[in-house]
């Protein structure tokens, strides 16, 4: 393996269903999955952490130790007139595990199987927004998604 | 955010959808669970919310 980017490599899947151990999905839930992949055109998952300032007056040095982390989930997508997976799999409200292989899985169209790596995000949309409309410039829609459990970013695919 | 949800499956996978996209996932393979004369008002179960602000009591 070697630096790649996405095109032609990243799976990127989306199901209803509940993931009991999500940094183990099961391969049959990916197999299960809507594939997302041919709709995305962006994707941020994205983790961030806190320090928390922990100086005193015994030093002139600032400690500091470590505090909450949280993360963020959005997507850019597609509006297709023949083929709206995109737009119709993900209306506000709704709940789900997106499947984020960036380097792709061992099955077919890069379909992560078991042994595959892969991260694991359940989210709840939280809006699904057009972009502005402009001429010459192919209709396209966000996805924003709370991140409600803490992701699973080294997942691995169980049989 | 209540809303109503449809329970739908797929070789042995549970989930809910909103209504307004079971059309997607029936035609990626999903079948709504109920006869679809009355939505379920899913109550989903959320995990905890291990991600969210603690107040932190060091320093």
């Amino acid at each position: 393996m070697a630096r790649i980017i996405p095109n032609e490599n990243t799976w990127i899947g989306f199901t209803a269903a509940v993931v009991a151990d999500i940094s183990a999905p099961k391969a049959a839930t990916l197999a299960a999955a809507i594939d997302l992949t041919g709709h995305c055109i962006s994707l941020n998952a994205s983790a961030r952490g806190n320090t928390v300032p922990t100086p005193s007056f015994d030093s002139l040095f600032e400690t500091s130790t470590t505090g909450t982390s949280a993360a963020t989930f959005d997507a850019d997508f597609y509006r297709d007139d023949e083929d709206d997976l995109a737009w119709e799999t993900l209306p506000r409200g709704t709940r789900g595990t997106f499947f984020i292989a960036r380097y792709g899985g061992s099955g077919a169209n890069n379909l992560p199987i078991a042994g595959d790596d892969l991260e694991v995000w359940t989210v709840m949309v939280t809006s699904r927004t057009m972009a502005n409309m402009s001429s010459n410039t192919v209709l396209t829609f966000t996805a924003s998604c709370a991140v409600n459990v803490e992701p699973a970013e080294d997942a691995v695919v169980a049989t | 955010m209540a809303a109503k949800q449809v329970k739908i499956t797929k070789d042995g996978e549970e989930g809910f959808c909103m209504e307004s996209s079971v059309a997607a996932w029936e035609r990626n393979g999903w079948t709504r669970a109920d006869d679809g004369s009355s939505e379920e008002e899913a109550k989903v179960t959320e995990r905890p919310l291990e991600t969210q602000a603690k107040t932190t009591k060091e320093g």
